[in-house]
């Protein structure tokens, strides 16, 4: 095959890419739960803001790189005392998976809870790209699952990983054009 | 041909296209969680191979012509 036909199977490649945006997150929740949180400081748009699970919707939640989260979580079930689990996780591209946050399990008869989280993302984390944060609850007589598009405020360079990946893209590609540096030289030579 | 630069063209190309994809990533042409992340490093892996195997046969076939090249200068009387 010629060098010509794999340039324009690349070139062909990337432009799928660029006309092909992001597939919006199907986000929301599901079942007899209810979760909201309260960014206590907020981003520097908006300020504090407050998300309410079953109101996101599609839309994609931008949250600062660091603050206190007030969050209450409720499941609409008989106060019995029940064996309950759950787990927050950040989809991760096939085939690995899902990342744990946090979970949880236990056995308890409260059907709410509430308290105020500390977080502090870091740095290497990149601003602006977009993360599905899936969570679901489970009890005997519920089932609750739900996902939230989020997104670091900030730009590009806020996290060092653009710098970093840009450099290893560059001296990577300068390596491998070495690599094939052979193709591009002609064959024969002058003789004398 | 030589193995060794198929071998080291392909790993080039894996981690050319991964960086790519995070690029793209960081750029938000493609979603962290696409598919695409994954297969794009082994698309890179696949045409590295591809380019490294043309590159040394390219490169063997130059060595051929310049060898026989020596051989006529060298073998013609002064």
């Amino acid at each position: 095959m010629s060098v010509r036909r794999w340039l324009g199977m690349g070139v062909m490649l990337g432009a799928v890419m660029l006309l092909a945006p992001p597939r919006p997150v199907a986000a929301g929740l599901d079942g007899p739960c209810g979760a909201s949180g309260t960014f206590v400081t907020g981003t520097k748009a908006a300020g504090s803001f407050t998300v309410n699970a079953k109101d996101v919707g599609s839309k994609t939640v931008v949250i600062p790189r660091k603050d206190t989260v007030s969050w209450t979580g409720s499941v609409n079930v008989p106060a019995t005392t029940r064996a309950y689990a759950g787990s927050v996780t950040v989809k991760l591209p096939p085939p690995f998976g899902d990342a744990t946050i946090d979970s949880w399990n236990g056995s308890s008869a409260r059907v709410s809870n509430s308290g105020t989280h500390e977080y502090n993302l870091p740095k290497m984390v990149p601003a602006g790209v977009t993360f599905t944060v899936q969570g679901q609850h489970v009890e005997p007589a519920a089932t609750c699952s739900g996902s939230v598009a989020v997104q670091i405020e900030g730009g590009l360079f806020d996290s060092p990983i653009a710098l970093i990946s840009f450099a290893l893209t560059g001296l990577v590609g300068a390596g491998f054009v070495g690599a094939i540096w052979p193709m591009f030289r002609p064959i024969s030579r002058r003789i004398g | 041909m030589k193995v060794g630069r198929v071998v080291g063209t392909a790993v080039l190309g894996l981690f050319l296209f991964l960086f790519i994809a995070i690029d793209l990533v960081l750029f938000g042409v493609i979603a962290f969680d696409s598919v695409l992340v994954s297969l794009i490093p082994l698309i890179g892996l696949v045409v590295g191979g591809v380019l490294g195997a043309m590159a040394s046969q390219r490169a063997s076939a130059r060595n051929d012509v310049s060898a026989a090249v020596n051989v006529v200068t060298t073998s013609q009387p002064a």
